[in-house]
This record gives structure tokens, sequence and C-alpha cells, in this order.
């Protein structure tokens, strides 16, 4: 389960607390901004008309300074919200829940899960940097979304109609780019998910499978297996992060080399063997 | 990129709405309709990011549709695109498909900027839910609604892509619309000449290829080049009644019809220009072309010399929420109606406040007829000529008894 902040008022709190039992309450950006800096925080959850100056400001400041923080705003929608929200967006705190009309228990669900994956995701797509500067937009920004929401494209012609072009062309240049198969990207993208899902022992394989838009567990175990070599169990206890995107690095991108790794990162890093070793260990 | 940028530009609200929503003279009824159209969007955004499945939790959305008016279409449109998302995979088209039709209803409402906002995110579907097709048309319709802003750049380049993809997915009937639309920036630039050629080329192949609607269109157009050209304005009216023939769309027939009723007025004929103005402001689907049809029948009061009649048309109208085209155009005719009435000064200081406007906005055709009115020209009226209202007598007669049924309505 992430650490999430709340800085909200009380009836935003108690909303969002009966979805979301463990969500720490802050009184001010200032005391969230005091916890950010000395302890692990994965979200925060704030009203932005709860501002004193009503100008948001605060939050374009911690945004700025803690640019991997992510912020989740949740308020009442009126004229001057509106104002701040259009503001906010410009900045890139763009994830809204509007009080009232989207705080379903499955949609704060959503927002927990999505903070779950957050760095996994964001550390993925710095790790694919060396592609996504050789793939030119649009199809550089469907490639993104791929991970970001893993189960919006589920093949490669799907790809190709997004980014306005045709399923060679998609290959034509992600060849060129070095990555192998669009078909290996969509499932990497949703390995990454599923690896930082399976982080939080109170989700089953199966729901996490559901969530990256895998039919359930079996499939997933197999995915997990067939592209990174390791079985579900020990991707979910023993492989580190930093291991398993070293690999993805290395399957995924043909001549990724060491500007396709993460900073200090390869696939001998952290306590995890890597998959040879473990099918060997098996 | 950084995660968050890439985050923002996927997930962002709908800034059109929002912005919408900032304006704090917005009635109370608009806000609810801005709330619905967004929050709809939004969940159609998670439906799509779920991978076009069903939804479980649209109460909030739901409840969002419910407060709108009985009355509003958007309430049924924006209901039924909820309703498909409940439905099993499989149809997202169906969903897509609700969705354009919300955005035909806020063009029809002259609501621009947020149908604007509507095609875009159809199109940021494409691949997934919506169709080429689907997206193709919404490329078109967003091209319009930009060219409806007075954004002719970006118009051009919609209407290049969409010519582009009508060319991948092999749609000849959505080329020849896409080179229709260029060639209104064009007319739109003031760059007349230039679009007629482009609409003459464009009614040989909407012939030779058999697109009636296109041809019908290219006709419409034709007639309203004819008439900013100066050319005799019976020329036009016979023009835009063929175009009236081949137009199947209703909404279209409605446009046609203000440009045959705009053509009789530079013809000299007012009172069947009068019908024409009144059938529309009556009953025109669109509220742009309602309220373009009141500013026509307080100009035709005004070269009447019934000042009662202007100042009665003048009170009902509120050029405060009329799109940026729509507001040059009034004050160009309200500066013809004041000199028609005598008041030199007011005219003077409308025409100058247009030109500066145009000059600002970019709208070439406006900046010229404001130009050509401070010079001290008229906006090219003839005199009838003896045959005029013979040659044209069933066309008179038609508006005529087209009146009497709306007026009785």
């Amino acid at each position: 389960m992430p650490t999430i902040l709340a800085c909200l008022p009380d009836p935003l709190f108690r909303a969002a607390q009966r979805a979301i039992p463990d969500l720490v309450r802050v009184g001010s950006l200032a005391e969230a901004r005091a916890i950010i800096r000395t302890a692990p925080v994965d979200g925060l959850i704030c009203d932005p008309a709860a501002e004193s100056d009503g100008t948001a400001g605060g939050l374009f400041w911690l945004a700025t300074d803690h640019p991997d923080l992510r912020i989740t705003l949740y308020t009442v929608l009126d004229p001057g919200v509106a104002r701040s929200l259009v503001r906010l967006a410009a900045a890139g705190i763009a994830d809204v829940v509007l009080f009232g009309f989207e705080d379903s228990a499955e949609r704060w669900h959503e927002v927990v899960a999505r903070t779950a994956v957050s760095e996994a995701v964001r550390r993925a797509l710095r790790t694919l940097e060396p592609v996504f500067v050789r793939v030119e937009p649009p199809l550089r920004y469907v490639l993104q979304e791929a991970f970001l929401s893993p189960r919006k494209f589920r093949t490669a012609n799907r790809v190709a109609a997004a980014a306005a072009t045709d399923r060679r062309g998609v290959y034509r240049r992600l060849n060129a780019a070095g990555v192998r198969t669009v078909r290996d990207w969509l499932h990497w993208a949703r390995l990454v998910n599923a690896f930082a899902l399976l982080r939080d022992p109170g989700r089953s394989p199966a729901e996490v499978a559901q969530l990256v838009g895998y039919a359930g567990r079996a499939e997933l175990a197999a995915r997990v297996r067939g592209l990174s070599g390791w079985p579900l169990e020990a991707l979910r206890a023993e492989v580190t992060l930093d291991a398993f995107l070293a690999v993805m690095a290395e399957r995924l991108v043909s001549d990724a080399g060491p500007a396709g790794r993460p900073d200090g990162c390869d696939a001998s890093a952290g306590a995890a063997a890597t998959p040879t070793e473990m099918r060997r260990r098996a | 990129m950084h995660e968050s940028r890439v985050r923002a530009r996927a997930r962002a609200l709908p800034p059109a709405f929002l912005e919408e929503l900032a304006r704090p003279d917005l009635p109370p009824a608009a806000t609810y309709a801005a709330i619905a159209g967004l929050i709809v969007l939004r969940a159609v955004d998670r439906w799509a990011a779920a991978g076009c499945r069903p939804l479980d939790d649209l109460a909030g959305a739901q409840n969002a549709v419910a407060a709108l008016d009985a009355g509003n279409p958007a309430r049924s449109i924006l209901g039924g695109a909820l309703d498909a998302m409940t439905a099993p995979p499989g149809d997202a088209a169906a969903v897509i498909d609700r969705i354009a039709a919300y955005a035909r209803h806020l063009e029809f409402d002259a609501r621009y900027a947020l149908a604007l906002q509507v095609h875009r995110s159809i199109l940021a579907y494409r691949g997934f839910a919506a169709t080429d097709a689907q997206a193709c048309e919404s490329e078109l319709r967003g091209a319009f609604c930009l060219r409806m802003l007075a954004r002719l750049d970006e118009a051009r380049d919609a209407y290049d892509r969409a010519e582009r993809d009508a060319r991948r997915i092999g749609s000849a009937r959505t080329v020849l619309r896409a080179a229709l639309g260029r060639a209104l920036v064009l007319m739109m630039r003031g760059r007349l000449d230039e679009a007629d050629a482009a609409m003459r080329d464009l009614e040989t192949r909407a012939m030779h290829d058999d697109f009636p609607d296109v041809l019908a269109t290219v006709l419409h157009n034709r007639a309203i080049i004819a008439g900013m050209q100066g050319r005799p304005a019976r020329a036009a009216v016979e023009l835009a009644f063929r175009a009236l023939r081949l137009t199947p769309d209703p909404a279209n027939r409605e446009r046609v019809l203000f440009d045959i009723g705009e053509s009789l007025r530079r013809a000299g004929l007012r009172a069947p220009a009068r019908d024409a103005f009144l059938i529309l402001s009556c009953t025109a689907q669109e509220r742009h072309l309602r309220e373009h049809a009141l500013v026509m029948l307080m100009r035709i009061a005004a070269d009447d010399g019934a000042r009662e009649m202007f100042e009665h048309y003048a009170r009902l109208i509120d050029p405060q929420e009329f799109h940026v085209r729509l507001r040059l155009e009034h004050r160009l005719q309200r500066g013809y109606a004041l000199r028609a009435l005598g008041d030199l000064a007011g005219s003077r200081a409308e025409f100058e406040g247009v030109a500066a406007d145009a000059a600002a906005a970019g709208q070439g055709l406006e900046l010229q007829e404001a130009q050509r009115a401070l010079a001290g020209s008229s906006d090219a009226v003839d005199v009838p000529a003896p045959d005029t209202l013979s040659r044209l007598a069933d066309v008179v007669e038609s508006l005529k008894t087209m009146r009497e049924a709306a007026v009785s309505v």
C-alpha cells in the first residue's frame, strides 16, 4: 500500500477516507512538505480551493520541488476552482477527482493503484528514453501512453491507428529505434505495472492481472515467465525494480547498451537472482 | 519527457470545459450543461483507458446528466453515451457515435470551443475506441469548429490532416469535403478568386464522382462567393436554389436558405429576403443561424427606414454570446443599418471597431468589407433589374409559403 498524504477539508477527507482507510491526514501543505522532505511519500491528495491565497501557488512549488510526487486534486467544482484547475493542468498537475461526481470507491482504488505504479512507470519511461528520442510524436506519445494506461492498447494495429500510421510504419520506426516488436512493448508496459502492484501483499495476482489487462493469474504468470524469465512468485518476493528494469531494457531494446539502462541499474543489481539462476534453482 | 508531463497530457481535464466553467457570468443552466459534458467526457476517458470495458461506477456521471433540463438534447445524448459504456465490450463505436452526436449538439448551440474539445477527445481514442472513419469525421468537424473560431491556420492544418487520413482509408467523399474546407478557409481570408477556382474544380470532381451532397455544398459556397465578388445577385440565387434542391440534410438546407435570403437582399428584393430570415429566426436548428437571421432582419428594417422595427430587433440581439465571426458581422450590419437611418457617426464607429477587431483576429474578409464601408461604399446592393422579380418568381412564392407555414407554427 503506497503512503498517501491528504490535505483536505473535513467533508472531503471523510469521503476519501471511506475508500482509502490508510490515508495520512495533514493540516496544511507546509506540513505535507515537511513530511515529504524527511519520509518516503508516494502521493498527495489535496484541494486547490483550500489554499489560503486561493491561487494554488503552494501546489506549484510542491510539484516543482518534488517532481516525482504523485499529486491528485480532490475538489468541489465551481468557477473559482475551474480557473485554478486550468492553471494547475498547465503546470502538469492534472489528476483530478471531482467531489460528488467521480469520487466512487472504484475511482479511489484507481488513484491508489496509479500511485502504487507511479515510480515504476516513471523509471521505466526514463529507462526507455533512448528509444523515445528516436521516435517522433505521435507514435512516441502512444508508446508512453501504453505504460500509463496498460489496458488501452492490445495490438500493433491499435498502436498504429492511434499514431495515425499503419502497422508497417510502426514496425519500421520501432525497429530503427532498436525495439524488436510492438507486441513485446505492450506486454512489458503491462508487466511494469504488474510488478509495482505485486509489491502490495494485499493484492492477489488475479486482481493484479485484471488491473493490467490480462485474463487472469495464469496468463500473467505465463507472460512474466515468458518475457522476463522469472517465476511470478519470485518476481513478487525477490526481484528488485532495478533488476526488473534492466532485464526489460535488455530484452525489449536490441541495442540498448549502457544508455538503455537506468542510472546505476544492471541485471545483477539487487538481491534477486537473474532469471537464468532462478530457473536453475527451480 | 518527464512522466508527470506525459501524465498531464494523457489525463488533463478537458480545458475548454474548465474555461467555460470559469466564466463568472455563466448562467446556472449552462453551468450544469458544462459540468455534465465534462463529467461524461472524463468517464469516457476512463472507459477508454480501461480497454473499453463496461464501467460500474457511473452513478456520479448519471447524476450530472440528470441535473440537465428535460428539454436539453444533451441530456438524452449524454445519457445514451453512459448507457453504451455499461454495455458489453465490443460496442465502442456506439459510445463514440454518441460523443460525436454531443459534439454536433454543441456546434448547433454555437459552443465551438467545447465542440472542438469533444472532437479532439475522439481523435485521442483513435486506434482503440474510435474507428478510422469516426476519427476522420472528427478531424473534419474539428476543422469546421476552428474555422468558426477564426483560427484559420489551425483549421487549414486540420483539413490537411483530414485529407491525408481520408486518402489512407480510401474515402473519396471525405477527401473532397476536406478540399472544400480548405477552399472555405481561402474564402474567409478574403482570397475570393482562389477560393472560386478551387470550388469550380471541386464542382467538377463532385459531379464526376457522383457525390450530390458535396456538389450541393460546393454550389452553395459558389453562390456565397458570387455574392461577395459583387456578381449579379440573381446568379447567386439561382446557384443557391440548385444547391437547395440537392441538399438532403436539414441543417445544411437552413444554411442554404440563409444565403438565398442574403442574395435576395443584395438583389434589392427585401420582402422575400425578410421571409427567408423570418423563417430561420423561428425554426433554424443552429443557434448561430437564428441569431444571424435576427441581425439581418435588423438590417432590413433599417434599409426599409422602419426605425421602430430596427430597435425591436436590436433589443432581441445579445452580441456578448456571439462567436467572433458573428460578432464582427453584427457590427458590420449595425454600421450599415445606422448609416441607412442617418446616424453617420454611430455607423463610422461600428466600421472602425470591425476593422480593428478583424485585423486583430486575422479575418481578411470582414477587414476588407469594413475598409470599403469606411471609404463610403455600400455592401453592393443591386437595384433590381426589371426582369429579376419575374425570373425569381418561383423562389419568391416558395419563400412566402414557407414563411406563412413557419410563422403559423
